[in-house]
Formats: C-alpha cells, structure tokens, sequence
C-alpha cells in the first residue's frame, strides 16, 4: 500500500512538471499551429546562465528569476528572427527548423563549455511536509505550487484576455486577422517568449534531478509532447490532466512491471489516445463546413 | 472634406505586374459600386484599399489624409475596414470573440459590439456559438459585423453575395441598407449581383481588365437598364 501511495505523490508532483513543459509546447502551438522542439535547448541555455550566477554567489530565488527571463528571452529571438520568418516556407519548414536550432545550440554548447554533467541546485532539499508514507521536500512542493498557479494564470490568460483571444484568431485564420489588423508576428512573437520562460521554468525542477549537460533537460521534450498529444495540442487543461495522468503511470509501471517499461507503457498509452481520440483527451475538433 | 479620395491608383500581387491602374473616384457617403467580371480586379482593388497590397501608384485620401503608405493595421485604426472576400470570420472562435478581437484590433471600445448585436439580433443569439457553426448568411453578417465595430469611416466589402442564396442576398441588402441609412460609415461595394448594387448605390463604376470604363447612376432607370444589360445578361 505504501507503494502504491508513493507512486500515486510522486506521480503527481513530477506530473505537474511533465503538464508545464506540455503547456509550454501548447503555448506556441495555439499561435503557430506546429510544436517548438528546440523548448529543452532553450531550457538548457538559460539553466548555463543560471548555474553561472549561482556560482558567483547569487540567492537562489534570483537565479531562478534569471533563468526564466533569459529562457524567455532566448524563445523570443529564435522565434522571431528565425522561426516566425521561416513560415513563410510553410509550417513545417518552420517546425523543422526548431530542431535546426535545437541541435546548433547542442553543438555551441559542447564545443564552447564542458559537457560533463553538473550538479544543479534546487529550491530546498529540506523536508517541507508529509504526504501519507512520502516525504515531500521543499522543492517538491515549490514546484507543485509554481506549476498550479502558472496553470491558473495562463487558462485565464487564454480563455479572457484580449491578447490571449487575439492568439487563437491568429491561429484560426492567420489572412482574417491580417485584415482586421491584428499583428500576427507580434503574437507569435509574444508566443515565443512565453514558451521559452515556461521551459525555463521547467529546467528549474527538472535540472536538479537529471542534473544539467546539453541534452539532460530534453527529456523535458519527450514528456511535454506526450503530455500534449495525450491531452489535446491547444487544452491547457488537457496538459494538465495528461500530465498527471503520465506522472502516475509512469510510476507506477516503474513501480509494479519494470523501470525499464516506463517509455514503453508511456508510448501504449500515447497510441491507444491517437486511436480513440486523435484530438486527446480535452482538444477540440476544428470545426469545419462541407 | 470628401470622405475618401482614390487618384489615379495602381496596384498589383506583384510590383512589376499592374492588375489595376488609373483608377479614381470620390465617396463622400452612402455607397459606391464597382461591377466587373471575375478576374477584373476588384478583389485586388479592395485589398489595396485596406492595405493587404502594397499602392504601386496613385493615392488614397481618407478625410484629406493620404493612408496609401499605412499597413492594414494603421488603416484600420485611421477608419478603413474590410469584408473580405470569402467572409473569413474566425471558425473556432465564437461568435461574441470575433466581434471583440476586431475590436480590439482596432483599439476601440467595446461598446459598438451591444449596439450590433442589437442590429443583427442573430448574432445575440448566437452569441457562444462558434462562427464555424454558423450558415452562410449568418456567417457573412458576422464578418461585416466584425468591421463595423471598428468603427471605420469607409468599409470595403469584396462580394458580399458571393455563395449565398437569394433569400441570404434579400437579407444582406435590408442589414446593409440599415447601416447606410444610419449615416455613419461610406461603403464600397465590389459586387457581380446586380439587386444589391442597385439596392444600396447611388452609382456603380464599371471595371474590365484592371481599368474603370465608365460609371453608372443607380438614379438613372436607363443606367440601372444598362447595368443589367451588359453585366447580368438579362
């Protein structure tokens, strides 16, 4: 029972986490209809800055700051000087060109600083509270904290602001808005920086247990588009209940069948919802008149 | 002050292939018509008014003020809205987000969309639908709608008819020629359907092969003859 209450907490917490890098992922999917994969570069870009700062003795909470506002930055420049551009070409000329960048910003990584694994702080090591048999720490709860109020603030963001429902015309119908005067670059731009500072965000509680090299945080990657395909590529609340949904059955396969079946249960469950359900679990079919 | 100028414009898809030139007329209020055959230029006319093709030539005067150099998005903040040919209204949007999006676009307020949705009392109805779910006719009422809370001074509208029944045509010209008849925005109408030219202009500029060759007064029963005769084959 204690197992299987340990699998259920720590799914959740590391569920949360999978859901924010999915919603980063839905973020500029909602203004430019193609994935970002170049999230987990960015991601790993910002945590060099913020392991930088944190050597020369900057506090943790203004680390993190950085981190999320040079991961922000660095999704606004790759998507407005190349991605944005590039989708001139089509879309997935553009989608393609994130990988491009994704794997530039590896090769820049490996051949400018060390590759080798470091250690990356976290938020706090130390025992916040009790959850049944499972201990959570500070960062644990942090994390979780962090993630439902970002979830909060961008469903609102989305679902009532005049920029957020100017996002999803843009994506609707890219020439309707052109005419009606709506900046569509400006919006996928805006889309970008948000995407990028959700990364960052995620690099933060993930980088501390993978520890951070050029390419530890792309596992962020492979668990935001999970969550995105299982949930639906414009739901937020889709990626967040996926998200869990992932976070605990991931664990619990580890738990129960093997630690070695995690990705393969994983890709089950991601094919069995592209059957049954190609828009997943929350996404909405696009309506269309014949 | 005349409410919109064109002299003698020029404009193209491409630079160095004019689709239309030397065209030129006056709107002050109500509506001007322009009727060609497709092909003729007019869907490229209307999007070199809005902005969504680049002037060649030529000038666009708005209240005096020469809007030719503006982006779409300038002109729509300067007073000129468009109806897009095809109607392209947002689909997965509803009907009430399409509305406040232009609005917004525009950097108006929100007060206009009450007041249309009291006008075209289907579009309060259908409020939280989304605009994909909406008939044709309905869906048309939306996009002018849509331009008309940006609160402009002239709207272009490229065929309005184009794929409508002709009860949703009966429908358009009645809506359209209520909002004319409130006085407050000039219209400029490209159209092939005859009934809503001579229902809602006072004259119809002929267009064949990107030029004007001549105009015709909707006052004038030998005109409104002539505009049939050579244009509908009736």
């Amino acid at each position: 029972m204690d197992l299987f209450l340990t699998c259920i907490v720590t799914g959740v917490t590391f569920g949360l986490i999978y859901a924010l890098a999915g919603v980063g992922l839905v973020t500029i999917f909602r203004t430019s209809g193609y994935v970002s994969f170049a999230q987990g570069d960015i991601a790993a870009v910002a945590l060099y800055i913020g392991i930088a700062a944190y050597t020369a003795d900057v506090p943790y909470p203004l680390m993190a700051l950085i981190v999320v506002g040079a991961a922000g930055l660095i999704g606004g420049l790759i998507g407005g000087l190349i991605v944005i551009p590039l989708e001139r070409h089509g879309l997935l000329t553009a989608a393609l060109a994130t990988i491009g960048v994704g794997l530039t910003i590896q090769g820049i990584e490996n051949v400018t600083i060390n590759p080798e694994p470091r250690a990356f702080p976290s938020a706090g090591s130390r025992a916040a509270f009790d959850v049944g048999p499972v201990t959570l720490s500070v960062a644990d709860v942090t994390a979780a904290v962090v993630c439902i109020g970002l979830f909060i603030a961008l469903a609102l963001f989305f679902r009532l602001s005049r920029t957020g429902t100017a996002m999803r015309a843009a994506n609707d119908n890219a020439e309707a808005a052109r005419h009606i005067g709506l900046s569509a670059y400006r919006l996928k731009g805006l889309s970008w920086v948000l995407g990028g500072a959700l990364a960052g965000v995620c690099g933060l509680f993930v980088a501390p247990a993978y520890s951070l090299s050029p390419t530890s945080v792309n596992a962020l990657l492979v668990f935001g588009f999970a969550t995105v395909v299982l949930g639906g590529f414009d739901s937020v609340l889709g990626a967040l209940l996926s998200g869990l949904i992932i976070g605990i059955s991931t664990n619990l396969i580890a738990a129960y069948v093997a630690p070695g079946a995690v990705n393969f249960g994983m890709y089950v469950l991601l094919l069995g919802m592209l059957l049954v359900r190609p828009y997943g679990l929350l996404g909405q079919r696009p309506l269309e008149r014949v | 002050m005349t409410t919109l100028s064109v002299i003698d414009l020029q404009g193209g898809y491409r630079e160095s292939v004019p689709v239309f030139s030397e065209v030129g007329f006056e709107l002050d209020r109500g509506a001007i018509g322009v009727i060609g055959r497709n092909g003729a230029g007019k869907t490229c006319l209307a999007q070199t008014l809005s902005g969504a093709l680049t002037t060649t030539n030529g000038s666009i005067l708005l209240g005096g003020r020469a809007v030719e150099h503006l982006s779409p998005r300038a002109r729509v903040s300067a007073g000129i809205s468009l109806v897009p040919e095809g109607r392209l209204i947002f689909g997965q949007l509803t009907v009430r987000e399409n509305l406040e999006v232009a609005v917004h676009a525009a950097g108006r307020g929100e007060k206009r969309i009450a007041a249309m949705e009291e006008q075209f009392p289907i579009l309060g109805h259908k409020r939280s639908m989304r605009g994909a779910s909406l008939s044709g006719g309905e869906q048309q009422l939306l996009a002018i709608a849509r331009a008309l809370v940006q609160e402009p001074t002239v709207v272009i509208l490229d065929e309005p008819s184009l794929g409508l029944s002709p009860i949703a045509v009966d429908n358009l010209t009645v809506a359209l020629r209520q909002v004319l008849d409130e006085g407050e925005v000039a219209m400029v109408l490209m159209e092939q359907n005859g009934e809503l030219l001579t229902g809602l202009c006072h004259s119809v500029l002929l267009m064949d092969q990107g030029a004007i060759t001549g105009t015709l007064d909707m006052g004038d029963p030998a005109d409104q003859d002539k505009l049939f005769e050579s244009y509908l084959g009736v």
